[in-house]
């Protein structure tokens, strides 16, 4: 006895007389013929294949490419095992340590989300303190440490992170620990100086924020002391930027960002920004409400899929623009496609990956950093995870997925980040892109492989670029 | 029925090796810091000089 795969996807394209057949636990890809591709879909239910009108070389092609399942496959128990070991896995692997570290609270901006409001507390990392975390640091069997340096503001600090990444460095040369660090800064103070000095702190990546066009990011993220344009200054600054680091530029985006992305584009490329400079990249960042910002605006995780379909057409349609300007190769687009992934929070690795405040308050997730309920210890002490209630050792530490999730057909290959701080809050779990777009997202591209196939990468491309990002040994480093 | 895109490792092969596979959600910005630990496609790809994918 037989059964249709629960992780089936079809896909009609009538005008091309097809249905994709798309099979989120195999990854894989296929057409047939539409008409038989419109009875699966209408037939999917008890269907008696015994009865059932099927060409016996397609039948056993179906069931051979996990299409048709034998009757008695638990494929959703077999799916929550795999992740479970994943998941396993993933936590094992505590060699690598991440250190996040809030240099101070302090703030030149008032953004408007901010759950710090308008009066920023003024600490910063003392010496002290940060003479702990090298303490920590030499006491634990690390091969590699990647610090972040975060805030606040970090640049409002510059000569403390030069000094405190300069002891950093001596540390982990003496104790043979290979080290590097990325900053993530509203960009304000990312001036030539400064670039200069995170250079010589090993920085391997630069985030930086911009909230759509001139009139939304200054309406967004205006300084707190000055009338002067934001947006302006950190344009300035990459304007100047010639460093050899990748710089992502987050874009927080919500309906009220949305409408001016093409504008910050504009602005982008008659600057020479962007894509002239190819290190420096953007990205849409789903802006969630917060205690303090729970706007209208907020898109939910459908309508933001969409909007990353738009974002992405956009990107190509300005890049391509400004490649006939310049006489450069056009871009084309990638075959957008699935990996099957684990989907688990940097804080679910054992104790590796830990957010120091300014005061040496030790806490496992960013998002928790002044919670003192969430608090694992101090740098001082060390880690003392039975500070806390079970119920949040039991978020942060053990496998856990909602049953809604575990029937998921896209559960598979689902690459929405588990975010246990999300689930400590109680907080429904946003979903991932392919839940949304799957469908639209393959048929598009199906048909634009038929009828311009130059514009849209190759599908045998597609496979060699996802086998080449797995390993079957070790960890993918 | 034609085959369009399979790739080598589906969900079972999963089982007894320790595989990790890059994220590949553009909504991340790497505050999972899955990139500390496993890499993270949505924040290091840069675009190769020699083909420009979007």
């Amino acid at each position: 006895m037989y059964k249709f795969s629960h992780y089936n996807f079809y896909i009609p394209v009538e005008e091309k007389g097809v249905y994709l057949l798309y099979n989120s636990y195999q990854n894989s890809l296929f057409e047939i013929p539409f008409n038989i591709g419109r009875i699966f879909e209408e037939d999917v239910k008890d269907i008696d294949f015994k009865n059932y009108i099927l060409d016996k070389d397609l039948f056993e092609k179906l069931v051979k490419e996990g299409f048709i399942v034998d009757q008695k496959k638990d494929e959703h128990q077999i799916v929550l095992n795999i992740k479970r070991k994943m998941f396993e896995n993933f936590k094992a692997n505590t060699e690598n340590t991440g250190i996040t570290l809030l240099m101070t609270n302090n703030c030149n901006l008032g953004c408007k989300y901010c759950f710090e409001g308008l009066d920023k507390p003024k600490e910063y990392l003392k010496a002290e303190v940060f003479q702990h975390i090298l303490d920590y640091i030499s006491e634990k069997k690390i091969q590699k440490l990647h610090v972040t340096w975060y805030g606040g503001e970090p640049l409002m600090y510059p000569r403390l992170i030069e000094k405190y990444g300069k002891q950093l460095i001596t540390l982990c040369n003496l104790h043979n620990i290979e080290f590097e660090s990325s900053i993530i800064t509203n960009g304000v103070y990312l001036t030539p100086e400064n670039v200069k000095m995170l250079e010589g702190v090993k920085t391997k990546r630069i985030q930086i924020t911009l909230d759509g066009d001139k009139e939304t990011h200054d309406r967004r993220r205006p300084f707190i002391h000055s009338s002067k344009s934001c947006y302006d200054t950190i344009l300035h600054n990459l304007e100047k930027f010639k460093a050899n680091i990748p710089i992502s530029i987050r874009i927080n985006t919500d309906k009220e960002v949305y409408p001016s992305i093409k504008n910050l584009f504009k602005d982008l490329i008659n600057r020479k920004i962007w894509p002239y400079n190819k290190l420096i990249t953007l990205y849409m960042g789903h802006t969630l409400g917060t205690d303090g910002y729970q706007h209208p605006n907020l898109y939910s995780s459908e309508e933001f899929s969409k909007a990353i379909t738009e974002f992405r057409n956009l990107k190509l349609e300005l890049y391509n623009k400004w490649a006939v300007e310049n006489n450069v190769k056009l871009a084309t687009y990638k075959f957008k496609y699935p990996t099957i992934t684990h989907n688990y929070c940097g804080t679910f690795n054992g104790n590796t990956q830990l957010v120091v405040d300014s005061s040496g308050n030790i806490s496992k997730c960013w998002e928790h950093v002044n919670d003192e309920r969430t608090r694992v210890g101090n740098v001082e002490n060390g880690i003392q995870n039975e500070i806390n209630g079970v119920r949040y050792q039991n978020v942060m530490n053990q496998f856990q997925v909602s049953r809604k999730c575990s029937l998921c057909k896209v559960y598979p290959i689902c690459d929405s980040i588990f975010c246990p701080n999300s689930n400590y809050e109680n907080q429904e779990k946003r979903c991932s892109y392919w839940k949304h777009e799957l469908k639209n997202c393959f048929r598009n591209q199906y048909i634009m492989s038929v009828e311009h196939p130059e514009l849209i990468e190759n599908m045998d491309s597609v496979e060699e670029r996802i086998n080449s990002r797995f390993v079957t040994s070790g960890y993918l480093i | 029925m034609k085959k369009l895109i399979k790739p080598l490792v589906s969900v079972e092969d999963y089982t007894d090796e320790v595989v990790h596979a890059f994220c590949e959600y553009d909504g991340c910005s790497g505050n999972c810091r899955l990139d500390t630990i496993v890499g993270c496609a949505s924040v290091n790809e840069v675009e190769a000089d020699d083909e420009i994918l979007f």
